[in-house]
C-alpha cells in the first residue's frame, strides 16, 4: 500500500528543484518515490542534464586565455616599490614648490621697494605743503593783493603787528607819566 | 575491476598531489606555484570571463588572483582547501572590478554594462558563422537569466552549473552556510525554469 502511495504521488516541481540541489535533503518518502518512479527520475535527470549542458556550453564558448600567468612583473611591484616612487614624486613636487615660491618672491620685491619709495616722496611733499601752511597760511591770491608773493616778516614788523603783553611802551609811557599836572 | 573505486584512488591521489603542491608553494618553492598555475588557471580565467565577458580584463584580472595567491599563501592552513581558496579571491576581484565599472560608468553615458559580445579578434579568427550566431546567442541568454537573479543567487548558480563547484566548496568559498547556500539556488533554479528562452536553447543542444 505505502508502493502504491509513493508511486501515485509523483514529485512536484518544488520537489524536483530540491532533488536537483541535493537529493538526501529530500523526505524519506519522496526519496524512496524517486527511486521507484521512472516519471519522476527522468524529469529531475532532464532538468539536471539541462544545467550540465549549461556548464558545458559555458566553458565551449568562453575564449580561452591568451597568455599564461606570469609572477615576475607584479613581484617587483611591491609595496616598499610604490613607497619609494611616492617619497620621490614628494621629493620632486616639493622641490618645484620651493623654486616656485622663491621666484614668486623675487619677482614681487622690487614692485615693493617701489611702492614705498612713491610713498616716501607722497609723504614728503604733503609735509613741504604742511610747512608751508604753517608759514604763511593766506592763499596766493591774497598774497599777490597784499604785493607780496613771499612774505617773510621780520621779528620788528611782527612786534608792530601784535606786541608782547608785558612790552607795551607806548601804553607804559603814558601810565608812567600820568596825567598831566597842572 | 571497480571504475568507482579506481576513480576514488584517483581523486586521492590527485588530493595528496596537490597538498604536496600547495605545502611546497608555501615554503616559497615557485615551481611548485607554477604547478598550481598550470592546474586551475583555466578554471579561474573561466569564471571571471562568465561575471564580466571581457577576454583582456579576465586575463588580467586572472593575473592579479594567482599573484595574491602567491603573496598569502603563507596563510593558507589547509592546503586542501586550496582550490576553494582561489575561488574566494577571484570572486572578490570580481565583485571590485565590477563595482569600479559601475562607479565609472555613473561618469560615462557610453557604458551599458557588461560586454556580452565576444572578442572582435575571436570573431574574425572564427570561420564558422553558426557557431559564432550560436555563442552569441547562448551568452545573450546567460545575461538575460542573470539579471533576473539577485547577486547571492546569481553567484550560487555560476559556482554550481557553470564552475561546477559542489555546495561544501561554494559555502566556504561565499563563508555562508550549506543551508543558505542551497536556498539562494532553489531560488535561482525556480527564476531559471520559468526562463525559456535558455533553457529551449539547451534541450535543443541536447537533443
Amino acid at each position: 500500500m505505502s508502493n502504491h502511495n509513493a508511486m501515485t504521488s509523483h514529485l512536484g516541481e518544488n520537489d524536483i528543484l530540491q532533488a536537483v540541489i541535493d537529493e538526501t535533503d529530500l523526505s524519506q518518502r519522496l526519496k524512496q518515490h524517486l527511486s521507484e518512479c521512472s516519471h519522476c527520475r527522468l524529469q529531475k535527470e532532464r532538468f539536471a542534464q539541462e544545467l550540465t549542458r549549461l556548464g558545458q556550453l559555458a566553458r565551449r564558448y568562453a575564449p580561452g586565455p591568451q597568455r599564461r600567468v606570469t609572477l615576475v612583473e607584479k613581484r617587483v611591484r611591491s609595496p616598499i616599490f610604490n613607497w619609494k616612487y611616492a617619497v620621490s614624486a614628494a621629493a620632486v613636487a616639493a622641490a618645484i614648490i620651493v623654486v616656485w615660491a622663491t621666484v614668486l618672491i623675487q619677482s614681487q620685491q622690487p614692485g615693493r621697494v617701489g611702492n614705498l619709495t612713491q610713498n616716501m616722496v607722497e609723504a614728503e611733499r604733503l609735509m613741504t605743503e604742511i610747512d608751508g601752511l604753517v608759514e604763511n597760511a593766506l592763499p596766493p591770491v591774497y598774497l599777490e593783493i597784499v604785493g607780496e608773493t613771499e612774505l617773510n616778516p621780520d621779528e620788528e614788523f611782527l612786534e608792530f603787528l601784535i606786541p608782547a603783553a608785558d612790552e607795551s611802551p607806548r601804553i607804559s609811557a603814558i601810565t608812567r607819566k600820568g596825567p598831566a599836572r597842572c | 575491476m571497480n571504475p568507482s573505486r579506481h576513480s576514488a584512488s584517483g581523486s586521492q591521489s590527485a588530493d595528496l598531489q596537490l597538498t604536496e603542491l600547495v605545502e611546497n608553494a608555501r615554503d616559497g618553492n615557485r615551481l611548485a606555484f607554477d604547478q598550481l598555475i598550470d592546474r586551475y588557471q583555466g578554471d579561474i580565467y573561466r569564471m571571471i570571463y562568465y561575471r564580466i565577458h571581457s577576454q583582456m580584463d579576465a586575463e588580467d584580472l586572472t593575473q592579479d588572483v594567482f599573484v595574491r595567491a602567491f603573496r598569502s599563501i603563507s596563510r593558507l592552513r589547509e592546503p586542501k582547501r586550496f582550490r576553494s581558496w582561489l575561488y574566494t579571491i577571484a570572486v572578490n576581484r570580481v565583485n571590485d572590478y565590477l563595482r569600479k565599472k559601475r562607479v565609472r560608468s555613473i561618469f560615462k553615458s557610453s557604458d551599458e554594462g557588461p560586454e556580452i559580445q565576444p572578442e572582435a579578434d575571436d570573431q574574425r579568427d572564427n570561420p564558422e558563422a553558426l557557431e559564432q550566431v550560436l555563442k552569441e546567442d547562448f551568452w545573450r541568454q546567460v545575461s538575460r537569466i542573470a539579471k533576473k537573479l539577485s547577486k547571492m543567487e546569481r553567484e550560487v548558480f555560476m559556482l554550481r552549473f557553470m564552475d561546477d563547484l559542489n555546495i561544501a566548496d561554494i559555502a566556504q568559498i561565499l563563508k555562508k552556510s550549506e543551508s543558505t547556500v542551497k536556498t539562494h539556488l532553489y531560488r535561482a533554479l525556480a527564476k531559471f525554469k520559468k526562463e525559456k528562452g535558455l533553457r529551449q536553447f539547451l534541450q535543443e543542444d541536447l537533443a
